[in-house]
């Protein structure tokens, strides 16, 4: 994590992604700015709505021209996203930028074997005769971890487990050796078993391969043992961003910290509670001029009504930047629970 | 018997149908198998007596008789008396329908009033023509409308898609003789290109052949054509908005390629039904197609047949229409299965339980 790299693998400036709906124009990306090096493991946070997959499908370049209007830029590994013609991207996605979406029940064809469907992009990207490619398909259900590969490897969807499609997902996802992951909850519809042992094959397979990595989340929880970085969302914009650890130990913006007391924690030897957020998640129709969760805050003043915090860094910690006029003031983590309850 | 011959057969294996009452010891067929069969056929012959027995009835109630058809203006009651004894017309109706029934489950279908030919003849040497004229019609409106409902589907709410669909809909509301009339006044009358009747069998030279079937083909293939450009262009527009079209695209994979590997054969279950119903109502429409264009099909035959009160041909040309109904209609039932294979399994698990 202290290793810099020179050039990294993607960086997103001043991002915004805007779509035309019959109720007016809504900003669901609104100038956001990401870096990620390579090997680097980067999670996103936010509620339903607060842009997270709309950012990493722009990233990938997804959109069409007709579907949003996009501004700003998204380099990766030293070209630029948003200018390429449709061939230019279709040529790196599947082979250097890899996708896993969130419903593995509906993201698999229903009628094409798993093992042609892992193998289709092997045969594009990498040339490989029909043979090869399915030959190599049964390795990458194996490194899934699919028990008897070969067998899974010609059946078709609805055969397999809803664990065992989200693994021929990321077979898929992973088949050219991408360099960059990006994967859009891709555990939110699994059971809790399942996903614990999805995210660890993530992170066996990123940490093996050297694949920048960005996950997004609802869960804080979940992003916090799987990734590097943390950047929180919230109505478009990128609340707090930092690492891990200062986020999640000592958050700064008041998003991040309400965001870590909804989520059911056990502290030493008592239940914390949670804390739900109060409120729904703002209309992009009709946001204001201040900060965007200043009508769910509970500490918010006039000021944060009127005016829009910045992206500012947070004293003494290089790396950790919060968007807030009253940020929490870095607590023990042991004394915020009291606090809290 | 068969029932209990399923559940003896639990096992999955692709082998040939073992002997009646072999017992299952290696490769058993897919359980229910050889009863699917069974059923399909008690099906077909209960249809063909439901039809046969409509159709005798309804040529009862035809006014007009065949002897007075025969006869003509120079008919007396003493000649038309003598004919109908002739025919076999003056025992009673139970009596005639019996021994109708009777030949028709011993494959005979009786013989011509007008020639005394045997009906299954007469059949036989005109279903060829019928039959090239349905498929050779089915061709073209399949081939027509893949292509067209996959633009339509892909483009859609542009003005091809618009074009298009002002199209199949002005071709689905004009009927195909009119159509037919059209062809024949446009490439035959004015440009002279084609024959505007007649049939040339196929040996008489490829070229021939089909300067005479060709526009017949197109004016049955019409409406079928816009019905199937219909279904499918809704069929793949749903399609094209799953989850798996995306993640095909996130692939890498190219608009083309998604269209045709992708999204194609999971459309294609409405669409088989469509065809499997339309060929059956094709084989209905052939009779003005035939008649219009001269050829030498069973449409043809059967106006002139139901225009002589020919009672054993009408009947037996429209029970072999109806066998070709739902044969046509147990093959779609296969290719269901062959189009996805998650039918097949559904299908077997409630069967098992069922039993």
């Amino acid at each position: 994590m202290t290793d810099t790299v020179t050039v990294p693998l993607l960086s997103v400036e001043n991002l915004k992604v805007r779509f035309a709906t019959p109720e007016g124009l809504v900003t669901a990306v609104d100038g956001v700015d990401l870096q990620l090096g390579h090997g680097e493991r980067l999670g996103i946070v936010g509620e339903s709505g607060s842009g997270k997959s709309v950012l990493i499908r722009t990233i990938m370049g997804l959109y069409r021209p007709g579907d949003a209007s996009i501004e700003g830029d998204v380099v990766f590994d030293g070209r630029r996203v948003l200018t390429m013609t449709p061939r230019e991207r279709r040529r790196i996605w599947g082979s250097e930028i890899g996708m896993i979406f969130q419903d593995p029940m509906n993201s698999l064809h229903p009628i094409t074997p798993v093992g042609a469907q892992i193998a289709e992009a092997l045969r594009l990207h990498r040339g490989m005769t029909r043979k090869e490619a399915a030959e190599r398909a049964v390795e990458l259900l194996d490194l899934v971890k699919i028990a008897d590969p070969r067998r899974r490897s010609r059946q078709r969807a609805h055969e397999l487990s809803g664990g065992m499609r989200q693994r021929v997902m990321i077979a898929m996802a992973m088949a050219c050796e991408p360099k960059l992951l990006l994967a859009d909850e891709p555990t939110t519809a699994l059971d809790v078993t399942v996903q614990a042992r999805i995210l660890e094959l993530f992170d066996s397979l990123c940490g093996e391969f050297g694949i920048g990595l960005i996950l997004v989340s609802h869960d804080l929880g979940v992003v916090g043992r799987h990734t590097d970085r943390v950047a929180v969302m919230y109505a478009g914009q990128v609340g707090e961003t930092g690492s891990v650890r200062q986020v999640l130990e000592r958050p700064t913006m008041r998003y991040t910290g309400a965001l870590l007391d909804a989520a059911p924690r056990w502290g030493r030897d008592h239940q914390v509670l949670p804390t739900p957020i109060g409120g729904q998640p703002p209309n992009l129709l009709t946001l204001g001029p201040g900060c965007h969760f200043a009508p769910r805050c509970p500490g918010a003043t006039d000021r944060c009504r009127e005016a829009r915090p910045a992206l500012v860094a947070v004293p003494g910690q290089p790396e950790h930047r919060a968007a807030c006029w009253h940020p929490i003031d870095a607590p023990d983590p042991a004394e915020r629970e009291v606090t809290v309850r | 018997m068969t029932r209990r011959g399923t559940e003896a057969a639990p096992g999955r294996g692709a082998g040939k149908p073992a002997g009646r009452r072999a017992p299952v010891t290696t490769a058993s067929p897919r359980p229910g198998a050889l009863v699917q069969i069974v059923l399909k056929l008690l099906r077909l012959v209960a249809v063909l007596v439901v039809v046969g027995t409509l159709v005798f009835l309804s040529m009862e109630l035809l006014p007009g008789g065949p002897a007075e058809a025969m006869l003509g203006v120079s008919a007396t009651p003493d000649s038309i008396a003598a004919l109908e004894r002739q025919l076999g017309l003056d025992q009673r109706l139970l009596d005639r329908y019996l021994s109708w029934l009777g030949g028709v489950l011993r494959g005979d279908l009786g013989q011509s009033f007008r020639n005394g030919q045997d009906v299954s003849t007469i059949v036989a040497d005109r279903l060829s023509v019928t039959i090239e004229l349905v498929v050779a019609g089915q061709l073209i409106a399949l081939l027509m409308a893949l292509p067209l409902a996959m633009i339509s589907a892909n483009r859609r709410g542009s003005v091809l898609d618009r074009g298009v669909g002002l199209f199949v809909f002005s071709v689905l509301s004009t009927p195909h003789f009119v159509i037919g009339v059209v062809l024949i006044w446009l490439l035959s009358v004015n440009l002279g290109w084609l024959p505007a009747t007649g049939y040339m069998p196929i040996s008489a030279g490829v070229g021939t052949y089909l300067s005479g079937m060709i526009m017949p083909a197109v004016a049955l293939a019409a409406a079928p054509f816009a019905q199937y450009q219909r279904v499918l262009r809704a069929d793949l527009i749903e399609t094209n908005n799953r989850e798996f079209m995306l993640v095909a695209r996130a692939k890498g994979v190219s608009p083309l390629r998604t269209s045709f590997r992708h999204a194609l054969r999971p459309s294609l279950l409405g669409l088989s039904t469509v065809v499997g119903i339309t060929i059956g109502t094709s084989i209905g429409s052939s009779v003005v197609v035939e008649t219009l264009f001269g050829l030498p099909g069973l449409g043809a035959e059967l106006v002139s047949a139901v225009q002589a009160r020919d009672y054993p041909e009408v009947q037996g040309i429209v029970l072999v229409v109806a066998a070709a109904f739902v044969v046509v209609n147990a093959i779609v039932d296969v290719l269901y299965s062959v189009i996805d294979p998650r039918l097949r399994q559904r299908r077997r698990t409630r069967r098992e339980a069922l039993t």
